[in-house]
């Protein structure tokens, strides 16, 4: 009867599936619907979790639910203790979720909806998931080590050590890309500014109200700090127009400055007075906002505006250039495979893990809740007017800075009709001074959104407000992680540093802390202010780089898995990890030659690099370039990415060798010699208690 | 088990699944998981706690994803 039952049940999903997929796919012309998009999403998440993950559970990694985990061994109430999985989830969920799930698909959307839903559909299933579920087994084994420290275990010093410069960098990158979002999205935007700025006093006030108030009542305070931040939302328009509203209205560089000034105070100041109660404040906001984006979606269930496929597959597109391969699975990394998760996964998670059957729900489950949240962000960024898309993310450099031009650039050079008086309409709605070249997916994302919430909840009237919403919300979490990247990065500058000079690495230190943090926001303010001055806008060539930082991570962490499974003797089952690693590795590697080497000067950093070199050498000035000195910060600009590019591809390069050559010596002896903690088992303990 | 009870015991697994989510793991389970381990070892007080808490937050191995 139940296996009748389960037939049954399991008969419905796929069909779902299958017709969710054939309408997806076959939708030629006539416009559907974004439910179609999520119900496809669904039915193959559930597919996958009933038995793909249960496959990993039972046969690859075999779970034991009698071995005992590192939070039951040492349950100190501190760092190990043991929790209900359901509260893990969540606690996995909120660490792992973040601005990037939300960014990249919207920047994919210009390939059309469907490469971009297949990508992070199976990509997630296949990849992404899997990771992140054996990087949380591999690391509870090791009572919850980092992914840095089970490198250097499992494959040797060197490869610890290059694994560990390649977290940083990535930090780096990832910070520096996620800053240019924010600073793209407030660039003469005094009314987003006044609320991203009112959340500094408003963080002060939770943070001296949970330290001397009422200490401990985070829940409480946090409730207050939202409604403060609403108020900010709804009189942030009063103070743009106020006669002090200039102070908010800055430039890209001006608002540069502000940040880097503002992340090196943050880093250094007593993390509970700032740091902490943005991070509950974000926290909670995005949770929040996620759960209300699902509703929105499914109850105002807009129609998918940009076609499935457009012509910009081919990699002439104006939000970034490169063809659908390799460049699609680039530029979608969060929400797909996220190599940062391998970070959280071997963090704190691992040593609260109540039962190792756990693992499958958190990690798994974790990694395709994440992507979930993709696919919503690329339902809410297809279904905004396409024209309106393309105003957002193109450079300036090619649909200029007046609405009549770029309506028209839009509307003859990319094919996508728009008018004039729409995108004016849409500036005002929003309560901006212009929408066009907003690039970097977050602004985007916040016309998608308050375009599905206004329908949701009081009307078109408060579109504005929901815009600034949705911006504050993911600068907010945007600038938290920023922040709180500036003081791990410090943490691992003054590791990285002692090996140099030992008092360097002592963290109570003030000079060595003030120091560590001036690098650390240095290196990231570096290419944040690179990528703000740039004139072809700094997310074109920050953003794939971001992509390829972030697979080379995951690429990273899946070659361990694949190393430690094959010296647990799981060498049948080895594909489980290998086959995605090689994936990663071959996508990212592509990507990462066709960035040095390929002819077109849209795509190749070298290529481009030349072209203005040598423009340069005739005396030419080469558009968008206006002055001498802009042509040569261009072609500095590209050799710094390609030397970055080329770093990451040796860190890939270098632990994919040292993997190869443990993987063969282990398969040579004929017992297991992963080096996992020795396992307690339930009934032992009980027998010996008792 | 009356419903009010029942009531409370859920709200207060939701306002420590709210807290763990934001990094803060339940201080009286702390203590007493000190206390049973050895009744003689320190203890942290709440506010030590909290600041223990969210330093290793944004600590070395701490870090938000993207």
């Amino acid at each position: 009867m139940n296996k009748l039952r389960s037939l049954v049940v399991w008969g419905l999903v796929v069909l779902v599936g299958v017709a969710s997929f054939t309408t997806l796919a076959l939708s030629r012309g006539e416009q559907i619907s974004a439910i179609w998009m999520v119900s496809a999403a669904i039915s193959v998440y559930c597919i996958a979790y009933r038995y793909y993950s249960l496959y990993i559970a039972k046969k690859v990694l075999q779970l034991d639910p009698n071995r005992l985990t590192p939070a039951e061994r040492y349950n100190d109430g501190l760092d190990y203790v043991p929790t209900s999985k359901g509260v893990l989830f969540g606690h996995h969920f909120a660490a792992i979720a973040g601005a990037g799930p939300l960014v990249g698909p919207v920047l994919a959307a210009q390939m059309g909806y469907l490469p971009g839903t297949l990508w992070i559909i199976f990509g997630v299933v296949f990849a992404g998931a899997v990771q992140d579920m054996v990087v949380l087994f591999v690391s509870m084994r090791r009572d919850g080590k980092s992914l840095g420290d089970i490198v250097k275990q499992e494959l040797g010093p060197v490869a610890g050590v290059i694994a560990s410069i390649g977290i940083l960098m990535i930090m780096i990158i990832i910070m520096a890309v996620l800053a240019l979002i924010v600073v793209k999205a407030l660039v003469h935007s005094p009314w987003g500014t006044f609320t991203i700025a009112a959340t500094i006093p408003i963080a002060l006030f939770m943070g001296i109200y949970t330290r001397f108030i009422r200490p401990g009542k985070i829940g409480e305070i946090s409730i207050v700090g939202v409604i403060l931040l609403m108020l900010a939302i709804v009189y942030g328009e009063d103070v743009a127009h106020s006669s002090f509203g200039h102070l908010f209205d800055l430039d890209g560089v001006q608002l540069t400055w502000a940040i880097m000034i503002y992340g090196f105070v943050a880093a250094v100041l007593p993390v509970w007075l700032l740091l902490t109660p943005r991070d509950y404040l974000s926290t909670f906001l995005k949770i929040g906002t996620i759960v209300a984006l699902a509703i929105g979606i499914v109850v105002v269930n807009p129609t998918l505006q940009m076609p499935a496929v457009t012509k910009f597959i081919d990699g002439s597109g104006p939000v970034f250039s490169g063809s659908l391969f390799p460049f699609l699975f680039i530029t979608i990394a969060c929400g797909a495979v996220s190599g940062f998760h391998a970070l959280i996964s071997s963090g704190t998670t691992p040593k609260m893990v109540e039962n190792e059957t756990h693992v499958r729900m958190i990690g798994y489950g974790g990694m395709l809740m994440e992507s979930f949240v993709a696919i919503m962000a690329l339902a809410a960024a297809a279904s905004l007017d396409t024209g309106v898309y393309f105003a957002m993310n193109s450079p300036a450099a090619l649909i200029g800075t007046d609405a009549a031009q770029a309506a028209a650039v839009i509307t003859n050079q990319l094919g996508f009709p728009v008018t004039e008086a729409t995108l004016l309409q849409m500036a005002k709605d929003v309560g901006e001074n212009t929408i066009l070249s907003r690039a970097g997916g977050a602004p985007t994302l916040a016309v998608g959104m308050a375009h599905i919430m206004s329908q949701l909840i009081a009307g078109p009237g408060m579109m504005a407000f929901w815009y600034h919403f949705a911006l504050l919300f993911e600068a907010l979490f945007i600038l938290t992680a920023v922040d709180a990247g500036t003081r791990v990065a410090r943490f691992m500058i003054q590791d990285l540093g002692s090996v140099f000079y030992k008092p360097f690495g002592n963290t109570d230190s003030l000079p060595a802390n003030l120091l560590a943090t001036f690098i650390g926001v240095s290196l990231w303010g570096y290419f944040l202010h690179a990528g703000v001055t740039d004139p072809l806008g700094g997310i074109n060539s920050l953003w794939p780089l971001f992509g390829i930082a972030n697979q080379m991570l995951a690429g990273v962490a899946l070659i361990m898995c694949s190393v430690v499974l094959v010296k647990m003797k799981r060498e049948r089952y080895v594909w489980v990890t290998l086959v995605p690693a090689c994936g990663i590795l071959f996508v990212t590697c592509f990507a990462g030659l066709q960035k040095l080497f390929h002819s077109d000067p849209r795509i190749s950093f070298l290529a481009h690099a030349q072209k203005y070199s040598t423009a340069a050498a005739e005396g030419k000035i080469l558009a968008p370039a206006k002055t001498a000195e802009e042509m040569s910060r261009i072609v500095w600009n590209d050799y710094v990415n390609s030397g970055l590019t080329v770093l990451f591809l040796s860190v890939v390069v270098i632990v994919a060798f040292h993997g190869l050559r443990v993987a063969l010596k282990a398969r040579k002896v004929a017992w297991p010699t992963a080096k996992e903690v020795p396992a307690t088992f339930r009934n032992e303990v009980e027998q010996h208690e008792s | 088990m009356s419903l009010k009870q029942k009531l409370s015991q859920r709200w207060q697994s939701i306002r420590q699944a709210a807290n763990l989510m934001a990094g803060l793991p339940d201080y009286n389970n702390y203590v007493i998981r000190q206390r049973r381990h050895n009744p003689n070892a320190p203890v942290m007080s709440e506010q030590q706690f909290q600041d223990y808490c969210s330093k290793r937050r944004c600590g070395s191995n701490g870090g938000k994803c993207c």
